[in-house]
């Protein structure tokens, strides 16, 4: 089976290779019978990619101790689920799932839209192949089915903090999302070399840039979730570097999925996004660049190796080969401006751009920096968490305004009767910045509420008018929205994301402002108190695992007449050498409870480490909030007559009006209705 | 000339609410400025290696003991270097770090005014569409 798989990894290396050759020489030579070998080539080498992660789960699942892989990343005692997902736990493996996704994703990619957009699907097709036979390059260099001359009984076991739910699903999750983002880009390249700069591909790619961004942002989200649970520092972000690397595509691809919406209303704008397709997908490159090879000091030091150079070659192949062919293509590319008016909806998109790029620029130069100190000679410096939070918080600020101004504004211009509408978002903005002022005290959080209630007013507002026209329709208030969410589930999902960030951004301001720590040495029997708690230690508690030797402590905490147990845990792995202090996190929507046991003596005194973090659940209800929204936007758009009219508050338009008469009118007067918006424009 | 007086009571107001952070919250204000010696991307407020919690109770004892945090912080670079600070000092080529962002956000959006703040000539009414 191993050797199947060594094998099938050359091959499929040769199969991509050709498969990008055959594809760009089709593409430009316009046989067809070229354009099809690539394809069938693209689907071989994921057929082979495919045997490949199916011989090394064998392995892992068998336990087959030959492979040095497997020996390095799973034990005896490692259960099946971790045996699994320790194909992603080191870097061979982690690479050759990589490939295996970007395989996938592309055959999906190019057998979608071979028909609807054939003379795009055959240049990203080679886009799409190039790329993956860097990655199955990569593979090749690291030998994920390398032997040993011996197989020793046992294997040394996956690292065991990744040993945990959140891991099994926090990189799959990330390598989607970047893989996806080569669907974006290998398109945006063929539009730019066939020269079919009209809008086409955005629309053809959409979907697939949702999707990357949903699962890039599910993976942070997770990840951060699992830092929280495990790592035991009482946070869920540190601006950490291979953090940073992930959150900065997710940064561009927001301010892509902005503008692309800009560039579908007005046909305006493609030079931008395709330069934003770019950057996304060469930050996302950089990114995994850094992760990879161990060159930004960090916590995730478990996935380095030597292949830094090739990536390297690759980031710069990347963007210089994109930006010179949108040099290329600059004059076709200027067309009239993006906006008429910058007190618009189209104006507050752009803005939007700019800040996420500032906030994506700025984060990628704080974890550049030190390298670049260190290039020129300079003494190892870090760029850490203030410098970060003092980029974060006013830009997140101005971007929550940001998001309230523009649901407001509407498209194409603004009149004065526009500000009418700001009147009730402003009230609250100030209501909130008052009792912020007065009760919390910060100056970053005043702000940071007073946006919160600004934007929130802003899109209660918008709800509030879907469900208004509802009512005047007839149709009831909650009709009219679930109606809005169903025509137009862009627009309306898009919302329910922004609500769902607001959430997350309250959790946010609430856990860093306002988190409160404390550390104790106690005996058992002596109580201590954080804030408004009282804690009672009640002595440890020894025990093993079949790896682990544990200790656990029993801590009761107590809240005027209720009485909880918190038993937090510190494991020590022998064959790793490695101590892990688990958290004991009791949750409730006002704060966390998180409580560390960070030392204990031979006499039973035990010191503790506790923290109470405010709204840290409201960061992942938040998050939860917003991807649902996600999916929803994702949902198919019913473009039909009926629908248009049900929003516009049309009463022929209500259910029930299939029958050919009534259908037909309406159709006619929507047929008025775009003839108007065309002359007007 | 009322409303430039209520402007003042809340301003007033709000100055006399905001009073100083406690102790612990002082200490974790240091503490998160400073990187932990010995171990990868951790500040000393997030780390839990046995030096970090040292310390931070030399940063406990010294703002208790009534120094400023600045002067803790110049402690600290004294004796480790400057390379235990968090982030870099605003000054020479961290500068250019602390200032970048600032200077990305206001370049952008002011190239965005200046390239697409003028109206251009459009005849119609003066609200636009409410719908996307």
């Amino acid at each position: 089976m191993t050797g199947v798989g060594a094998v099938s990894v050359v091959a499929a290396l040769l199969a991509c290779a050709y498969a990008a050759v055959a594809s760009f020489h089709g593409a430009r030579s316009g046989h067809g019978r070229w354009v099809e070998s690539g394809e069938r080539a693209l689907w071989a080498a994921a057929a082979l990619l495919t045997v490949c992660v199916a011989a090394l789960v064998h392995a892992l699942v068998t336990r087959d101790f030959r492979l040095a892989y497997v020996v390095r990343n799973t034990s005896l005692a490692t259960p099946l689920l971790y045996r699994v997902s320790a194909l992603w736990g080191a870097q061979a493996g982690s690479l050759l799932f990589w490939s295996w996704l970007l395989a996938v994703v592309a055959c999906a990619a190019v057998s979608r839209h071979r028909l609807t957009h054939p003379h795009l699907s055959a240049w990203a097709c080679g886009v799409l192949s190039a790329t993956l036979a860097f990655f199955v390059f990569l593979v090749v260099v690291e030998k994920p089915f390398q032997t040993l001359p011996f197989a020793p009984a046992d294997g040394r076991g996956l690292n065991p903090l990744l040993e945990d739910p959140g891991m099994v699903a926090h990189p799959p999750l990330l390598y989607l999302g970047f893989v996806g983002l080569s669907v974006p880009y290998a398109f945006a390249v063929a539009a730019l070399v066939t020269r079919r700069l009209d809008g086409s591909w955005v629309a053809a790619t959409r979907r697939w840039a949702v999707a990357c961004w949903l699962s890039l942002g599910a993976g942070l989200v997770v990840g951060g979730w699992w830092a929280y649970r495990t790592l035991g520092w009482g946070g869920y972000w540190g601006w950490d570097p291979v953090e940073n690397a992930a959150l900065v595509p997710w940064l561009v691809t927001t301010a892509y999925l902005h503008s692309a919406v800009v560039e579908e209303r007005r046909g305006a704008f493609a030079a931008w996004n395709l330069a934003l397709v770019v950057l996304a997908f060469s930050t996302a490159v950089l990114g995994s660049f850094l992760t990879r090879t161990g060159l930004v000091v960090s916590v995730h030091s478990f996935a380095r190796s030597e292949i830094g150079p090739y990536f390297l070659g690759f980031v710069a192949v990347v963007l210089l080969a994109s930006f010179a062919l949108v040099a290329w293509r600059w004059e076709d590319l200027r067309g009239k401006p993006p906006t008429d008016d910058l007190v618009s909806r189209e104006g507050a998109f752009l803005f939007n751009n700019v800040l996420f790029l500032s906030f994506a620029g700025a984060v990628l130069l704080g974890t550049l920096y030190p390298l670049a100190v260190q290039a020129t000679g300079g003494p190892q410096v870090f760029v850490g968490p203030p410098y970060f939070h003092a980029v974060a918080g006013p830009l997140g600020v101005a971007l929550l305004a940001l998001m309230g101004v523009a649901v407001l504004l509407p498209w194409r211009r603004a009149g004065a009767a526009v500000l009418v509408r700001f009147r009730y978002p402003v009230f609250a903005a100030l209501l909130a910045a008052l009792a912020a002022a007065v009760f919390l005290r910060r100056p970053g959080v005043v702000a940071g509420l007073a946006a919160v209630s600004f934007a929130l007013g802003a899109h209660l507002r918008a709800f509030h008018a879907a469900g208004r026209a509802g009512t005047r329709a007839g149709r009831g208030y909650l009709r009219g929205l679930l109606d809005a969410f169903r025509a137009q589930p862009r627009r309306y999902g898009g919302y329910l994301v922004h609500l769902g960030v607001l959430v997350v951004a309250v959790g946010i301001v609430g856990s860093h402002a306002y988190v409160r720590e404390r550390e104790v040495t106690v005996r058992p029997g002596e109580a201590f108190a954080v804030g408004r708690y009282a804690f009672v230690y009640g002595g440890l508690e020894a025990g093993a695992t079949p790896r682990a030797d544990v200790v656990r402590a029993r801590l009761e905490l107590r809240l005027e007449d209720s009485v909880a147990v918190l038993q937090p845990v510190r494991l020590v792995y022998p064959r790793w050498g490695q101590v892990v202090s688990r958290p004991a996190i009791r949750s409730t929507w006002r704060e966390d409870v998180y409580a560390v046991l960070w030392a204990f003596q031979p006499d039973g005194a035990a010191t503790f480490r506790v923290w109470l973090n405010p709204l840290v659940r409201w960061v992942w209800a938040g998050a939860l909030v917003a991807g649902l929204g996600t999916l929803l936007t994702l949902w198919p758009q019913r473009t039909g007559p009926r629908m248009f009219l049900a929003v516009a508050g049309w009463p022929g338009a209500q259910a029930g009006s299939r029958d050919g008469h009534r259908g037909r009118a309406a159709r006619q007067v929507l047929r008025a209705l775009r003839a108007g918006r065309e002359d007007r424009a | 000339m009322r409303a430039a007086l209520l402007a003042a009571a809340v301003a007033a107001l709000c100055t006399a609410a905001w009073g100083s952070p406690d102790l612990d919250q002082r200490v974790r204000a240091v503490a998160s400025q400073l990187m932990c010696p010995v171990c990868e991307g951790r500040t000393v407020a997030d780390s839990t290696s046995e030096l970090a919690a040292q310390m931070r109770a030399v940063i406990r004892q010294r703002l208790a003991q009534g120094e400023s945090e600045e002067a803790v912080l110049r402690y600290f670079v004294d004796r480790y270097g400057p390379s235990v600070l968090a982030s870099p000092q605003p000054a020479g080529p961290g500068l250019v770090l602390w200032l970048a962002p600032a200077l990305l956000a206001a370049g952008g959006a002011g190239y965005v005014v200046y390239r697409f703040g003028r109206r251009s000539p459009w005849t119609g009414s003066e609200d636009g569409e409410e719908d996307s």
